[in-house]
């Protein structure tokens, strides 16, 4: 046979298995609104850029028939290409193929691109789509979910690992996006939980349709396991390249440095804080009036939004922001954004990415349920979160500040490396009203009139305390700067902490309170 | 995002009403309600198999109410005071969600001895009891 003919041979048997589950399976897909596992990875990947692994692997099933079975690349796809330029190790799974069930040689796929992941030190991008472990093939597939779990976990904090839900993702499957830094979550097409709709029907007699159970609304409002949420896949893929531009290859990286550029002109930073500490504003404008070309690229926007998290860049370099947001809650602390901004800060601090804190908030949510569910053992995070983080640390006090969540958020006393506060910072164990009403309780009950007391004396308070003086007296605070000069502050502060340079204690890890 | 002067609540914090929106999360929170042990209410979804008292009994703790099935499970399931049962609002072979109301006590009134005698146990019970432990040694 010449090498011809042999090539020609190849191209036929590609030709076949690039179909995958064959057209009426892709039909079933497409009728579904889903793309095929191929069309995503072009999709999202630079043009021409993909390179495939393992397209001719054959799956390992030999009981109940399987073995007369024919499933193409065995249901998924894997491979290295480009995002911006970018390189990124890639696995998409096939529902077109056997559901995209996962079987030993389907996860033999996955865990060889993660290894290769990990040895490039690139990101790692996986596309779930997949009924779930292939029965057929027994505890094989179980072996194989447990091998990606362990690969996810070696590779966590070494390279960025992004998952993508673009269909169901149910029982153990979970588990390993789970484990990832970042989940997408497109509307109507994504689904994930432990045990669905039917076991919970008949376990437990409760009715409820897969969408409200693990849709991607549900994920990317209640439970805070999903990360961006989008309408289409088309907008999930733009949302993962901007992801992959703002952050580094690997955690020996540094993100890639763009051209500095100038904010807009149209946020005006002097006009967005209200003096008032009780008048709400949105505090992504704020960050929007001191980034580079007023980009804000906003992480679980939907999820906790009383603070806000997501990246943006200072003099052409990612930065990540970290800020209270007056808007929901009046800004303050409770399980849920605690959770959010301490997983955030350890991602940041593991990829070298600095954090700038944008401090407003009355303290933490007061409640019952609160307290019932945990608040002390998830507020902890961020202090825990916050103490460890050895990357650049800035904070930027715009307005209240005060109690245990002035201490939380990225204070002087977790070590913080600059401490800015704005004209308008009150620093203080709490509001004017609260502490006039502790401090001068004697003075208000015994009055002849206690409410006109009341109102002397928080004003007597306020005059006092509500500043950023006091705080600057003692030296928590480094300076007191003009809203206007707020970027040019974070340019030179983010200048000259790039050498930064802390020992950390010999240990294996810390104990983090999760 | 425009904020809407409409959409603004109070939210009073130490004090201090802060102008500010409401996350469904928290306006969906789960309110505290002290526990009423004269409520019996289901901790999990099930089916009832078989109920062991009547309306109007008198109970103790150690008396066994109803046996609940979930997941599996034969539950049976017991008052944490005594009480006379005001109020039964299950029937066996009737499947219950979790929460729901099963049973209603009322306490028992102060000074009457009544509720401390122990009950008769039924004749089954004992029998089988007395299979399993052997007869009952008073002193």
């Amino acid at each position: 046979m010449s090498l011809k003919r042999k090539t020609m041979e190849l191209v036929e048997r590609r030709e076949q298995v690039l179909l995958g589950g064959g057209e009426t399976a892709i039909k079933k897909q497409q009728a579904m609104g889903k793309m095929t596992a191929r069309e995503r990875i072009i999709s999202l990947l630079d043009e021409d850029s993909f390179q495939e692994y393992d397209l001719f692997a054959q799956h390992e099933g030999r009981d109940f028939d399987m073995d007369k079975k024919e499933l193409p690349g065995d249901g998924v796809i894997t491979g290295t290409g480009k995002i911006y330029g970018s390189p990124v190790c890639i696995f998409a799974q096939d529902f077109t193929v056997a559901g995209g069930s996962l079987g030993l040689m389907h996860a033999r796929k996955i865990t060889k691109i993660m290894d290769h992941a990990l040895k490039l030190k690139v990101p790692l991008i996986g596309i779930n789509d997949s009924g779930g472990a292939r029965v057929q093939e027994g505890v094989n597939s179980l072996a194989g979910y447990g091998e990606i779990f362990y690969r996810n976990t070696l590779a966590s904090g070494v390279i960025p690992q992004i998952s993508v839900i673009l269909g169901p993702c149910a029982g153990g499957a979970v588990y390993s996006p789970a484990l990832t830094d970042f989940v997408f979550v497109v509307d109507k097409i994504s689904k994930m939980f432990i045990t669905g709709p039917e076991v919970i029907k008949t376990v437990l007699g409760e009715e409820i349709s897969m969408e409200d159970l693990g849709g991607a609304r549900i994920h990317s409002t209640m439970t805070g396991n999903a990360h961006f949420f989008s309408f289409s896949e088309q907008e999930c893929f733009e949302q993962i390249k901007t992801l992959i531009s703002y952050i580094p290859w690997n955690n020996s990286h540094k993100a890639k440095r763009l051209r500095p550029r100038n904010p807009k002109n149209a946020y005006k930073i002097d006009d967005i804080v209200p003096v008032d500490p009780k008048q709400p504003y949105d505090v992504r404008n704020v960050i929007r009036a001191i980034t580079d070309s007023s980009e804000f690229f906003e992480i679980m926007e939907l999820f906790a939004p009383n603070i806000v998290i997501g990246y943006g860049r200072m003099n052409g370099q990612t930065v990540g922001f970290i800020a209270n947001q007056p808007i929901y809650l009046a800004g303050v602390l409770d399980v849920d954004s605690s959770d959010k901004a301490a997983r955030f800060i350890r991602f940041c601090d593991a990829f070298n990415i600095p954090l700038i804190t944008l401090v407003d908030l009355p303290g933490y949510l007061p409640g019952v349920d609160q307290e019932y569910a945990g608040v002390i053992r998830h507020g902890a995070k961020v202090l825990y979160a916050y103490s460890e983080a050895t990357v650049p640390r800035i904070t930027v006090i715009l307005r209240k500040a005060y109690g245990g969540g002035y201490i939380a958020m990225n204070s002087r006393h977790l070590n913080a490396d600059i401490v800015f506060a704005w004209p308008s910072a009150e620093i203080a164990v709490m509001g004017p009203e609260g502490a006039a009403n502790i401090i001068f309780k004697k003075e208000i009950t015994s009055a002849e009139d206690p409410e006109k007391m009341r109102k002397i004396k928080i004003k007597e308070y306020k005059d006092k305390f509500a500043n950023p003086y006091v705080a600057a007296a003692k030296g928590y605070v480094d300076a007191v700067i003009e809203p206007s000069e707020t970027r040019k502050f974070l340019l030179h502060s983010l200048e000259v902490l790039e050498t930064k340079d802390v020992p950390k204690p010999q240990r294996k890890h810390g104990c983090i309170p999760l | 995002m425009e904020i809407k002067d409409k959409d603004l609540k109070i939210f009073s914090y130490e004090g201090t009403d802060y102008q500010t929106l409401l996350t469904q999360k928290f306006l969906a929170r789960k309110k505290f309600e002290p526990e009423d042990p004269t409520r019996i209410t289901a901790q999990i979804p099930g089916t009832i198999v078989k109920i062991m008292v009547k309306e109007g009994q008198q109970i103790n703790p150690s008396k066994c109410l109803f046996i609940l099935e979930a997941m599996k499970m034969r539950n049976r399931v017991y008052s944490s005071i005594p009480g006379t049962i005001r109020k039964i609002h299950i029937a066996e072979d009737q499947r219950v969600s979790k929460n729901e109301i099963l049973l209603e006590l009322d306490l028992p009134v102060v000074g009457k001895k009544s509720h401390k005698i122990a009950e008769k146990e039924p004749k089954e019970e004992k029998a089988v009891r007395k299979k399993r432990f052997g007869r009952r040694r008073d002193k």
